[in-house]
């Protein structure tokens, strides 16, 4: 079958892109790394890492998608397998599906709750609400056995609805739906943002309150922007700018490589993954900076932030703050506000589906509408679990093996393949062919050696991450021939699950204990359904590639 | 706020909104003839 998908308009493509990398992250996650990474100063291995670690992956992924595309491949495990003749690249191609679709399965979740806020921002359910009852109303609202709306399985309800949204706009094609998706969604979302970062900007010490004296957005604003140069020095503060920058550009996904397939060979990437690569950081460091953290601050002071920066904000405490405004402005505080944060989820939702509709379009023939629901069924089967255990953590597991780990071992691996076995000569030339932009030849360089080892510290930083972070003290205590104390959150303690089993060793009540070993038998069995789902994939590779091989069509 | 926090703000958000202001409009000003992918062999 004829792939006949193609891109309406290099704007349309742009936007849709951009939309792809700006995400939930850009405003609920950056903030807070900033905050708990030494304020302004993150800012500074922020965009060292987006340098030279973020444009040349954005340029290799552009590049490799559109010189995939020319052999008529939609999805990394045949891209992969275009630029080297040793077989095993597209089994390391597997994690640009598998990702998206395990991803997908607890993104859309969260989507789903920002579809419902949304409704009951407009339904003023949070009017003459506590800041412990607006908290709470989250709580109950994940909480599959208690509804906040009367109607049963709410979250349940919702998620099945964004799922339904997705795969219908996905079933809709490139243009048709992804591109007309992002026309609206994109500058939507900035207008939004841009109410909200004015708010922001210009809340000052008016939040202050008898019970909150010390509110003061500026102050927050100061704590984001004001640097601490020595902060530079500690290891921890690199990494965490590093991981960022992978999280918001949505960089190691494999979704990047998707989009660009369907690029003409004789069309530019340099400058479209520019103009992508900067829209999102300005969504990011301009309008992410100006919005959480500032109402925050504004209203509850800098030292409750500082004791509470985390994503639980975005739900729990914004609706709370929005009511400060006044009926109308609080209503229009929750729509802008959750709105934005649809829009940005769903542009990113829609890129996750395409990697897996490529695949099956590709090699196995189905129909767009065919490939667009079966991404939607995986999806569900894949999320129900985060859904109906999300207090049991499987949410947070799908998020740390397929939203943080696989992507730093992708884009390891793809760094290698593009400029060390494919070759920086051929790379340089995809890169730069039908460019509209001069690419500084300085960054030959950096993607050969900059960009790999620049992985390469950022993979064994998380897999050896010391105690607390406290990356000094480590080697200190490892010179002294004391040994490396790991972190419970390092790639190690997390694999053996030590943090759960260390809580279970010590809890003393009964009750509490069997809540814990449940916690790790469901963590335990996400695990196996995501291998499963991996090892799948990797079936489905090994056949499409033996009917390649039948049918003449390796390249 | 301190000086340093605000220089440091303002010449963050400078560069990036040029920088994101200066691509975007290179976009528009050079729109792309409509050519399909390369690969309608499937």
């Amino acid at each position: 079958m004829a792939t006949k998908e193609s891109w309406g308009s290099r704007v349309g493509l742009v936007l849709a892109m951009a939309g792809n990398a700006v995400g939930l992250g850009n405003f609920l996650r950056f903030p807070v790394q900033a905050v708990n990474n030494g304020g302004g100063a993150f800012i500074i291995p922020y965009l060292v890492s987006f340098l030279v670690m973020g444009i040349p992956l954005l340029w290799i992924e552009w590049s490799m998608g559109r010189f995939g595309g020319k052999f008529g491949h939609h999805s990394t495990p045949f891209i992969f397998d275009s630029l080297d003749k040793r077989r095993f690249w597209k089994y390391f191609g597997v994690f640009g599906i598998w990702t998206n679709l395990a991803v997908a399965a607890y993104y859309c979740y969260i989507e789903s709750w920002t579809m419902s806020y949304v409704i009951h921002s407009l339904a003023r359910s949070f009017s003459g609400l506590t800041q412990l009852q607006v908290a709470n109303f989250f709580r109950d609202y994940v909480d599959i056995n208690t509804t906040t709306t009367g109607i049963p399985y709410e979250a349940v309800i919702f998620y099945i609805l964004c799922l339904l949204l997705n795969t219908w706009i996905l079933s809709r094609g490139l243009s048709g739906g992804i591109e007309k998706t992002a026309k609206i969604g994109m500058p939507l979302l900035i207008l939004f943002g841009f109410f909200l970062a004015l708010r922001g900007l210009t809340l000052g010490t008016s939040g202050a309150t008898p019970t909150h004296p010390d509110a003061n957005a500026w102050a927050g604003i100061n704590f984001l922007w004001n640097p601490q140069f020595d902060s530079l020095a500690n290891p921890k503060v690199w990494l965490a700018a590093a991981g960022q920058i992978f999280f918001t550009l949505s960089v190691g996904m494999g979704t990047i490589h998707c989009y660009a397939a369907y690029v003409n060979q004789k069309h530019d990437i340099a400058l479209n993954a520019m103009s992508a690569g900067w829209m999102n950081e300005f969504v990011e460091v301009v309008l992410g900076s100006l919005i959480v953290i500032p109402i925050a601050a504004g209203y509850l002071g800098l030292d409750w932030v500082k004791a509470n920066a985390g994503f639980g904000m975005a739900f729990q405490t914004m609706p709370y703050l929005f009511e400060n405004w006044g009926p109308f402005f609080a209503t229009m505080g929750g729509v802008f506000w959750f709105g934005l944060l649809f829009f940005a989820g769903i542009t990113s939702s829609l890129a996750m589906g395409t990697p897996w509709m490529g695949f099956m379009q590709d090699e196995f023939k189905w129909s767009r509408n065919k490939s667009a629901w079966s991404f939607g069924t995986v999806v569900l089967i894949l999320g129900l679990p985060t859904v109906f255990l999300f207090n049991y953590g499987v949410f947070d597991e799908y998020d740390y093996w397929a939203g943080t780990v696989s992507l730093v071992v992708f884009a390891l691996a793809e760094s290698v393949l593009f400029a060390w076995i494919f070759g920086m000569d051929k790379g340089w030339d995809a890169i730069t062919s039908g460019a509209d932009m001069k690419v500084p030849t300085t960054y030959r360089f950096i993607i050969k050696y900059i960009t790999p080892v620049f992985l390469l510290f950022v993979f064994i930083g998380s897999v050896f991450s010391p105690l607390n972070g406290d990356w000094a003290g480590a080697i200190s205590s490892l010179m002294n021939g004391n040994g490396w104390v790991l972190d419970n959150g390092s790639l190690i303690k997390q694999v053996m699950s030590t943090g759960l089993r260390e809580q279970i060793h010590a809890a003393t009540d009964a009750a509490q204990r069997a809540v814990l070993e449940q916690r790790l038998f469901y963590i335990s069995a996400a695990r196996v359904l995501l291998a499963l789902i991996f090892a799948g994939i990797c079936g489905l590779v090994y056949i499409a590639y033996k009917q390649r091989k039948l049918e003449g069509r390796i390249s | 706020m301190t000086t340093g926090a605000i220089i440091m703000m303002i010449v963050t958000m400078g560069i990036v909104t040029a920088f994101t202001a200066y691509f975007f409009f290179k976009i528009l000003k050079t729109p792309q003839e409509k050519l399909p992918p390369d690969d309608n062999k499937g």
